[in-house]
C-alpha cells in the first residue's frame, strides 16, 4: 500500500508540474472569468503571511534591545568590562557584544543560559527575551519602554539602578 | 539563519514572493484549491490557509527553500506534505477512537491517502478517454519523461507536441481548479 501510495503521489506531482509550465494565455483559457480573482486571493495570502512574519520579525527585535540593555546594565552594575563577562561567564565575547548592540543578533540558547546563571537570573527569564517564546503585548511594551531608558554609560546612575531592580523583578513576575 | 548549502534566506524568501507575477499566484491557487478538495471533505480549511503556511513555515525555517527548485515547486511540495499531515490527522481524529493505537491511525492515514490520490489521478485519466496520443502523453508524463523523451517515445515533432501538451495542461489546470473536466 505504502508504495502504491508513493507511486500515486510521484504522478500526481508530475501532473502538478505540468500545470506550472502553462502560460498566462492557457490559465485564462482554462480558467475562463477566474484567473483575476484567483491571482488576487493568492496574492492577499501571500502578502498576509509576509506581513505576520514581518510582526513576528518586528517583535524579536524588540525583545532582543531588551535583552542587550539589560544584559549591558547588569554588567556595568558588576563593573565588568564585556570581555571579562565573557570570560568569567564562558561565552564568546564577540557573541556577548553582539547581544549588546545588534538587535538582528540571534543568541545561542547555551549563552542566554550561561548569562542567566552568571548574574543569578530567576531560570527562563532572559530565555523570554532571546525571543524563543512568544510574549503579550504588555510585556513587549515594557520590554521597549526598559530598552529605551537604558543609557550607555559606565557608571550606573541611581535611576539606572532603580530602573535595572523594577526590570528585572517584572522578568520574575512574568517568567514561569 | 543564513543562505548556506543553496538554502534561501528569509529575506530571498520574501524578495521570490514578492516577484510571483499573476499566472504563477493562480497557478499555486489552482494548487491550494486541489489539496483542499482531495483531502478536506466537510473540513473548514481553504486554499488560502495552505498558502499561508507554506510561506510561513518557508520564512521560519521549518520548511527552507533550496534556491535549485523554483519557489512555486517549492511551495506546491510544502502545500503536499502540509495538507496531507493536517487532514490525515483530523480524519483520523474523527474515524479513530481516540485509545486506539498509533498503528491503527497510521493504517488509516496511508489508506486514506493513497484512496484519494488514486481517484484523483483516475479523474484527470479519464478526462482523455478516447484519446489515444493524450493519454500516453499524459502517462509518460506522470512517469517523469521530459519532454523530448516524449516526443521520442510517441514520435512526435516540438509543434505536435507542444500542440497536444497546451490541450493537456488547459483540461488538467480545469480539473484542479474545479474538480472538472473542461470538453
Amino acid at each position: 500500500m505504502s508504495k502504491n501510495h508513493d507511486s500515486q503521489a510521484k504522478r500526481f506531482r508530475a501532473l502538478r508540474d505540468l500545470l506550472m509550465e502553462a502560460s498566462e494565455e492557457e490559465l485564462r483559457d482554462a480558467l475562463a472569468g477566474e484567473f483575476d480573482s484567483l491571482a488576487d486571493r493568492c496574492q492577499v495570502a501571500a502578502k498576509r503571511a509576509l506581513a505576520a512574519q514581518s510582526d513576528d520579525f518586528d517583535q524579536v527585535r524588540d525583545l532582543h534591545r531588551g535583552l542587550g540593555a539589560l544584559i549591558q546594565l547588569l554588567r556595568r552594575r558588576a563593573k565588568l568590562s564585556p570581555e571579562e563577562l565573557a570570560k568569567r561567564a564562558r561565552i564568546s565575547s564577540l557573541e556577548l557584544r553582539s547581544i549588546e548592540s545588534d538587535p538582528s543578533f540571534d543568541p545561542s540558547p547555551r549563552t542566554i543560559y550561561q548569562l542567566e546563571q552568571f548574574f543569578d537570573l530567576q531560570p527562563r527569564s532572559l530565555v523570554v527575551l532571546s525571543g524563543a517564546v512568544h510574549v503579550n503585548e504588555n510585556v513587549r511594551d515594557e520590554i521597549v519602554r526598559f530598552a529605551a531608558n537604558a543609557k550607555s554609560v559606565t557608571t550606573l546612575s541611581v535611576g539606572e539602578k532603580q530602573l535595572l531592580n523594577e526590570f528585572v523583578r517584572f522578568l520574575r513576575d512574568h517568567t514561569d | 539563519m543564513g543562505g548556506d548549502e543553496g538554502f534561501a534566506t528569509p529575506e530571498e524568501v520574501r524578495t521570490a514572493i514578492n516577484a510571483l507575477d499573476p499566472a504563477s499566484y493562480v497557478k499555486l491557487m489552482v494548487i491550494a484549491k486541489a489539496f483542499c478538495r482531495r483531502r478536506t471533505v466537510g473540513s473548514v480549511v481553504e486554499p488560502e490557509d495552505l498558502i499561508h503556511d507554506a510561506i510561513a513555515k518557508t520564512l521560519d525555517g521549518p520548511r527552507r527553500w533550496n534556491r535549485a527548485v523554483s519557489i512555486l515547486k517549492h511551495l506546491d511540495r510544502t502545500i503536499e506534505s502540509d495538507s496531507g499531515h493536517e487532514v490525515e490527522r483530523r480524519e483520523i481524529r474523527r474515524a479513530v477512537p481516540l485509545q486506539e493505537d498509533d498503528v491503527a491511525a497510521d493504517r488509516f492515514s496511508d489508506a486514506h491517502a493513497g484512496v484519494d490520490t488514486a481517484d484523483e489521478l483516475d479523474q484527470i485519466f479519464r478526462l482523455f478517454k478516447g484519446d489515444r496520443l493524450a493519454l500516453d502523453l499524459l502517462r509518460l508524463r506522470s512517469d517523469g519523461y521530459s519532454a523530448s523523451e516524449i516526443q521520442v517515445e510517441l514520435g512526435l515533432d516540438e509543434t505536435r507536441y507542444e500542440s497536444l501538451a497546451k490541450k493537456i495542461r488547459r483540461r488538467v489546470t480545469k480539473h484542479l481548479n474545479d474538480g472538472q473536466g473542461v470538453k
